[in-house]
């Protein structure tokens, strides 16, 4: 008789979780934002930082654009991380800090902090170092999140180095492998990574039919929100069936 | 004093008006088009268009971008300075975006690295120049200019009394105090050094001002400067009145009273009066436009309308067309240019946005408000055409209406009498054959495409966009083939190129492996709309563009791959064996499965082998919709997989092409509810929100039946654009199992434990189809132990 599977796999066994609401959390991008429609069982993850590593150059800014939400609603600061690549990346131990401490500037407002920060193949060395540094400095009961392409999630393992708390793989925007697996989650499997499987996300344009219960779910946007918008992908979100 | 005085711009063009980053795209990147590009293109194509070549309009471009388009289009000038200033977006300073444009300081990083000089510095390692605003908006409050003067005072002082001195210690240590006002409301200045020399009590007075600016306490400031500006003995006297004038335009903008507003113009007009080559003199202007922002709207509105009518571009045309711009979006005015813009974009805008966050509506709110948003622009743009006869509303009219539209024959009318000496024509030329692709006679179309490609200026955007055009009246394959191919530009890693579109996308991408090279070289591919006819051909047709010289062969081994698996799909083992050959050359890292399967007798082996290369394709497809190129290895093939079903003969499937929405990915994205006619595949949506529903070319018409017939064996990977799991048709044939059996049937068979191997990682990856995985996993470990193919599966996944 073979060895059966390892953990690390896309199992199709269910999720044997008892049926229980998924905490939803709306993405707050860079754009003008009035969530004060979101009911109280909502939270928001606010963009509050921008920072651009371009060649030797290090741009830093907080959120441009207004966000109206209704009492202590924000409970992730978002701070988005992009590499130019028009250019070379001049990256040292020093830019490591900075940068880290510009994460950790820009998102000190909230009790979760998410660095939000797409790399290359080639770049994850950058993440790490970035999400190491802002783990050492991380005031002591703020969690550390991530977002993730659901990619890094599924195929690859370099993950197990990130040193957050939760992780968030983005269930949209996939590519041509992103039809499978969402197609596998439909079948009631699960991501390959264990690490993969307290959060995820969802847009509200590519909605999918069933995700794991039981976790945080994040709501992507591509344009500002309304209350319509969040009330039709709460639905979608509320018909996934448990477990 | 001697060293260098900086003029604090970054503080005026952020006092001035909007200074920050233009809002970027947020969340996860976005694959981008290659062959489209709706921000101008490469730098040669922007020199054409920036010395008075307009092409075809996209209408998804940039606003300033617009702002060109329009100024051309109304004989004004606008060159290679205003260009590029409209085509970046405002108002950063230039070196943001452009790193040809050399940064006249380090700012932050250059200061953090001087201090080091200095013993017993305070560590810092990071310096935030912001404050926190409401609503979890953070601002500027201090710039790369003040950190570049601070660098250059502190190395002029060091190098004169000493880097270790008592004095520059303490010149240091309040410095860093000014720099922590930045961010921290609660900073405060250390005691003033006893005795200090007259250097040191000169650069405190000026220290002390600048704190009390970026504390906020505008009018403390005012007063500190105005006192520096008297005093004769100050080294930073020539600075004063500018950094005053400064602090009262800040202080009118908090209080927001009359008499703040005319007590910061006074000054401003005190230093626009001052002598000749006063310092900050040049700002007056920028910094009058940034008071009457705010409490004279609509005339500035106004000096600007004047400003933007000039035949000339004014060396700030950037600047005021943001303004111009703003005052629209607060509802100041409609000034026409403005209007124009927002009527051929039909997009919401942010007042209406705005609305619809706050209403109650449905569902289909925003929908709702997009389509009304567009009706009223086409209705408004046709009327301002109508009452103008300016070609410019015409371009927005042509940019909103669907072929099938009422108003659209009219529009095709005019378009056709636009003057080939307008700057309009070309956009007047592409809608033409948009609306009247449909209806016109095929050859008329092609005549007059070819008269528009056979200009030698057009730009690489618009000959692919005019391409794509007449490939879909080509004549012939052959013919076909040849136009089927666009020229890449912008690529995303070469800065060379010229073109803008990282400055305003910086997160997009464009996508790998569909060049005539590998992975993200290559220059040229298939369009998209090509891809789409390409999917719509018959076996037979396919088979010689698989074979024509004129399609590069990477494109030529997708085409070939697609048809072999139609070929396995239809059972046409004679297709199967020609395409082995070709592959043997186009794709050689299977060179002993294509000879193999030649070789092998007609009958189970045959299709066992034809399914082999199925599983180690993972990429394979029918379709080149979502085909994904092999490329390297054969372990470096890239994944997933999917579950191949086939069919008897006889009994085939409703056949489902590829939704058209799907090829348009790269651009416009049209949601999984998009009809065929809703598609733009020629401009992916970047032209205008009207429609360009594929045309197939007349010789794909007379192959669609046996097109059609065929797809009725090709069951597909996902039954629509949404991601509900396909069940299986009636009869079904799984490949898996197909191999599963042959494999139990004979085990002897050199090609199966490889075969089973690659039945586990199809389960694992995508491909699992009843816990196929498993079951090879099970057979390779009980019937081959010992061989290399179980040793590298140790697992099963499914």
């Amino acid at each position: 008789m073979g060895r059966l599977g390892a953990l690390a796999g896309l199992a199709l066994a269910c999720v044997a979780v008892g049926a229980r609401a998924q905490p939803l959390t709306i993405w707050a991008w860079e754009r003008p934002e009035d969530l004060r429609f979101a009911p109280a069982d909502a939270e928001v993850a606010a963009q509050t930082g921008f920072i651009e590593l371009s060649g030797n150059r290090l741009i830093v800014r907080g959120r441009r654009h207004p966000l109206s939400v209704a009492g202590n609603r924000v409970t992730t600061a978002v701070v988005h991380v992009q590499i130019d690549h028009r250019r070379p990346l001049a990256w040292t131990p020093e830019r490591a800090t900075q940068v880290a401490a510009s994460v950790l500037r820009l998102g000190r407002r909230a009790r979760r902090l998410q660095v939000d920060f797409e790399v290359r193949t080639s770049e994850r060395p950058v993440l790490l170092a970035v999400l190491r540094e802002v783990r050492a400095g991380l005031p002591k009961g703020v969690e550390l999140s991530m977002t993730a392409l659901a990619s890094w999630c599924a195929t690859e393992d370099w993950l197990v180095e990130a040193p957050v708390d939760e992780v968030v793989p983005m269930l949209f925007r996939m590519g041509p492998g992103g039809e499978r697996l969402k197609a596998r989650l439909a079948a009631g499997g699960d991501f390959a990574n264990p690490a993969c499987r307290t959060a995820l996300a969802v847009s509200t344009d590519t909605p999918i039919v069933r995700a794991p219960a039981g976790r945080r779910v994040y709501l992507f946007n591509p344009r500002s929100w309304t209350a319509a918008d969040f009330e039709r992908v709460r639905r979608s979100v509320a018909a996934w069936p448990d477990g | 004093m001697a060293g260098r005085l900086k003029a604090l711009v970054a503080g005026v063009a952020a006092l001035a008006l909007l200074g920050a980053d233009a809002a970027r795209a947020s969340g996860p990147g976005a694959l981008t088009s290659w062959y489209i590009d709706p921000f101008g293109g490469g730098g040669a194509d922007l020199k054409r268009l920036y010395d008075g070549q307009l092409g075809v309009v996209m209408a998804r471009a940039p606003r300033p971008q617009l702002y060109i388009a329009w100024r051309l289009l109304h004989g004004q000038k606008v060159g290679q300075a205003a260009g590029d200033a409209l085509s970046t977006p405002c108002c950063d300073p230039p070196w943001r975006y452009r790193y040809d444009i050399p940064r006249q300081g380090l700012g932050v990083d250059g200061w953090l690295d001087a201090r080091k000089a200095v013993p017993n510095a305070a560590e810092v390692g990071y310096i935030s120049m912001e404050r926190d605003g409401p609503n979890y908006v953070s601002f500027a409050n201090c710039f790369d200019e003040a950190f570049d003067t601070a660098t250059a005072t502190l190395k002029d002082r060091a190098a004169k009394y000493g880097a270790s001195s008592a004095a520059v210690k303490a010149w240091l240590d309040t410095q860093d105090a000014v720099f922590d006002a930045c961010h921290a409301p609660g900073a405060v200045l250390p005691p003033a050094m006893p005795d200090a020399p007259a250097w040191l009590k000169a650069d405190r007075a000026y220290q002390e001002a600048a704190f009390e600016l970026y504390q906020g306490r505008n009018s403390d400031a005012a007063i500190r400067f105005a006192a520096i500006a008297k005093d004769k003995a100050s080294p930073w006297r020539p600075l004063a009145p500018y950094l005053r004038t400064r602090a009262l335009v800040r202080s009118a903008t908090v209080e927001k009273t009359g008499d703040a507003f005319a007590g910061a113009r006074a000054a401003i007009d005190d230093l626009a009066k001052a002598p000749k080559g006063t310092f900050g003199q040049g700002e007056t202007r920028k910094m009058r436009r940034f008071l009457d922002f705010r409490d004279r709207p609509k005339q500035l509105l106004a000096d600007l309308e004047k400003e933007l009518a000039q035949r000339e571009a004014s060396p700030e045309i950037a600047v005021s067309f943001r303004d111009y711009a703003s005052l629209y979006d607060k509802d100041v005015g409609r000034p026409e240019a403005m209007d124009w813009i927002m009527t051929i974009r039909a997009r919401p805008t942010p007042t209406q946005m705005q609305a619809l966050a706050e209403g109650n509506g449905g569902e289909n709110a925003y929908p709702e408000l997009e389509a009304k948003v567009r009706r009223e622009a086409l209705a408004h743009a046709r009327e301002r055409w109508n009452a103008t006869r300016d070609a410019a509303w015409l371009v927005a009219a042509l940019a909103n209406v669907d072929p099938a539209a009422p108003e659209a024959p009219d529009l095709a009318a005019a378009a056709g009498k636009v003057a080939t000496d307008s700057p309009a024509w070309l956009t007047a030329q592409y809608h033409l054959t948009r609306l009247t692709f449909a209806k016109a006679d095929s050859a008329a179309t092609r005549s007059r495409l070819d008269a528009v490609l056979k200009r030698p200026d057009l730009s690489v955007n618009d000959r692919n966009l005019f391409l794509a055009q007449r490939a879909q009246v080509a004549a012939d394959a052959g013919e076909f083939a040849r136009l089927s191919l666009r020229k890449r530009l912008c690529n995303d890693s070469d800065d060379k190129s010229g073109c803008v579109r990282g400055f305003w996308q910086a997160d997009a991408v464009q996508p790998g492996s569909v060049y005539d090279d590998e992975g993200y070289a290559g220059t040229q591919g298939f369009g998209d709309d090509a891809r789409a006819v390409i999917d719509r051909l018959p076996l037979k047709t396919r088979l010689a563009l698989g074979r024509d010289p004129q399609i590069p062969a990477k494109l030529r081994m997708d085409v070939a791959l697609t048809n072999y698996a139609r070929a396995v799909s239809l059972g046409d083992h004679a297709t199967v064996d020609s395409l082995t050959v070709d592959l043997e050359t186009l794709l050689p890292q299977l060179a002993a499965e294509w000879r193999a399967i030649r070789a092998a007798p007609l009958g189970p082996e045959r299709r066992f082998l034809e399914f082999v290369v199925l599983a180690k394709v993972p990429g394979m497809r029918t379709d080149l919709a979502n085909y994904v190129r092999p490329e390297g290895t054969v372990a470096q093939f890239q994944t997933p997989w999917i579950n191949w079903v086939l069919v008897p003969t006889g009994k085939p499937v409703k056949p489902r092409p590829p939704a058209l929405a799907f090829y348009q990915s790269l651009g416009v994205e049209l949601g999984d509810k998009a009809t065929d006619a809703q598609t733009d595949l020629a401009c992916l949506g970047e032209c205008g929100l009207g429609a360009s529903p594929l045309r197939l070319p007349d010789f794909a018409r007379a192959g669609a039946a046996q097109a059609t017939a065929e797809r009725g064996y090709f069951v597909p990977a996902q039954t629509s654009y949404s991601d509900e799991p396909a069940p299986l048709p009636p009869a079904a044939i799984v490949v898996w199992d197909e191999m599963l059996a042959f494999a139990r049937a004979n085990p002897k068979h050199p090609q199966v434990p490889e075969a089973l191997y690659w039945i586990i990682r199809a389960g694992r990856w995508g491909g699992s189809y009843e816990h196929s995985g498993k079951r090879a996993f099970e057979l390779l470990h009980k019937a081959y132990p010992t061989s290399t193919w179980a040793k590298r599966s140790p697992y099963y996944y499914d």
